[in-house]
């Protein structure tokens, strides 16, 4: 039950255990991460604004196996590059708003992961792979720098997952994101007249 | 000699009042009495000079008491409770007038305020649950995080904080944990403080008044964070 007890302490506690080798999941353990995934985005979508995306049952436990992996590999450093790149494998379903918030439900914590690994050299593999990553899913990397080539357009073509995007981005400060084209306008029709108040460094970083 | 220590009737204690706040100061009541001990010796302060004293005594350290001039004892210092002249005298606010009998009690009324006021921005909103509910379904969540609310039986939602939504309903103004509708205000408005202390005595909950003086307490606690699984868990309970 490697797998379901990861995401219960993520999402209980926000503390997680993995073994140190790499093993395959039980078809059991995925069964039960599955019904533990449900239920937390039955959970989730309360807070999402508007009527959130259904759940992907393939790209939530998707993305819970690769955050699994990825803490694996940030503590196994014997394993090289070929090994990380047979087990960290991309999303291969449907990159659609139901699997982005899916994937997103563990995913969000990628971010975190980068501050795990910030020991490790930036041209480590795995920081590559993990940003990668993290560009493929701009919905769970709203606080963090990100190119600025990200594809949006998924995040865009949803009105729940499109507000949220935006409460990230204000809720993380990212005056980077914020400055997007594509999220300018929708930043600046969150805070409407009360910029001066909600965010005080928003407006003089587009007066300069 | 160490001290003066002087003795006053007690019909005379109101003059103390004058001295209470000199520092060292003890007094002790002694049947029809009072003693004052603390004064230092040589020359007093006017303002005990011109106390009405019946006797005055130079007291040495042995606590024995002289009269003025005189080389021998004429009295040892009683044992008495002695307590800071300070807490002997107690004040007591002056009144203007002798209090009333008010013979029926006086309603609370609110009355629309006069003349061009400038009305500072609102504090709280008074709006329909279904009408909240959409709002915050789809608003930002900057907009949430400093609004607070609490909702009651009959499906209104009373939010407070700001910024506060541009939203159909009552609008609010909060001064003193008194919600007061926005263009009125207490008739006379001096009865503000009068209110808070009669119907909010704890300060534990905030007045929600109507225009009609009607008015309902709402305690803190009934009021939660406004994020959207509160709102939407609300809605469908109630």
């Amino acid at each position: 039950m490697e797998l379901t007890n990861f995401i219960a302490g993520l999402i209980n506690d926000g503390k997680v255990k993995v073994v140190p080798e790499l093993l395959a999941f039980e078809a059991e353990d995925l069964r039960l991460a599955t019904i533990h995934l449900q239920q937390y985005y039955e959970d989730d979508i309360q807070e999402m604004p508007a009527a959130a995306p259904s759940f992907d049952e393939n790209a939530a436990l998707w993305a819970a196996r690769y955050l699994y992996t990825a803490v694996q590999f940030i503590l196994l450093r014997n394993l090289d590059e070929t090994t990380m790149q047979e087990h960290l494998l991309p999303y291969s379903g449907e990159l659609t708003p139901a699997a982005m918030y899916s994937a997103d439900l563990t995913l969000r914590y990628l971010p975190d992961l980068f501050d795990l690994a910030k020991g490790l050299s930036p041209n480590d593999p795995l920081v590559k792979l993990m940003k990668e990553t993290a560009q493929l899913w701009p919905f769970s990397s709203a606080g963090i720098p990100m190119s600025e080539n990200t594809d949006l357009s998924v995040i865009f073509s949803h009105a729940s997952l499109k507000q949220a995007y935006i409460d990230r981005i204000i809720t993380a400060r990212n005056l980077h994101k914020c400055q997007q084209p594509d999220c300018y306008p929708l930043v600046l029709e969150a805070l409407g007249a009360y910029a001066a108040d909600l965010w005080p460094q928003f407006e003089p970083s587009f007066n300069d | 000699m160490t001290e003066i220590v002087i003795v006053l009737s007690t019909a005379h204690a109101a003059a103390l009042g004058s001295v209470r706040t000199f520092p060292g100061l003890l007094a002790a009541r002694s049947g029809e009495e009072i003693w004052v001990r603390g004064i230092p010796a040589g020359k007093p302060d006017k303002k005990i000079s011109v106390l009405p004293v019946m006797h005055t005594y130079f007291m040495d350290e042995q606590e024995r008491l002289f009269a003025p001039a005189a080389q021998t004892p004429v009295a040892m210092l009683p044992a008495l409770e002695w307590i800071p002249l300070l807490s002997f005298i107690k004040v007591t606010l002056p009144v203007s007038a002798l209090p009333g009998v008010l013979e029926a009690p006086q309603r609370v009324k609110l009355v629309r305020r006069n003349g061009n006021v400038i009305i500072p921005g609102n504090d709280a909103l008074l709006t329909s649950l279904e009408i909240w509910d959409t709002y915050v379904s789809t608003a930002p969540l900057v907009r949430l995080q400093h609004l607070y609310f609490a909702v009651s039986e009959n499906r209104e939602a009373l939010i407070i904080g700001t910024p506060i939504m541009p939203l159909p309903g009552k609008t609010y103004i909060l001064g003193d944990n008194i919600l007061l509708p926005a263009g009125y205000d207490f008739d006379p408005p001096a009865i503000t403080s009068l209110v808070t202390t009669t119907l909010n005595p704890l300060h534990d909950g905030i007045l929600l008044f109507h225009e009609n003086g009607h008015w309902e307490k709402i305690k803190f606690d009934c009021f939660v964070p406004a994020t959207r699984s509160a709102v939407r868990l609300t809605n469908s309970m109630i």
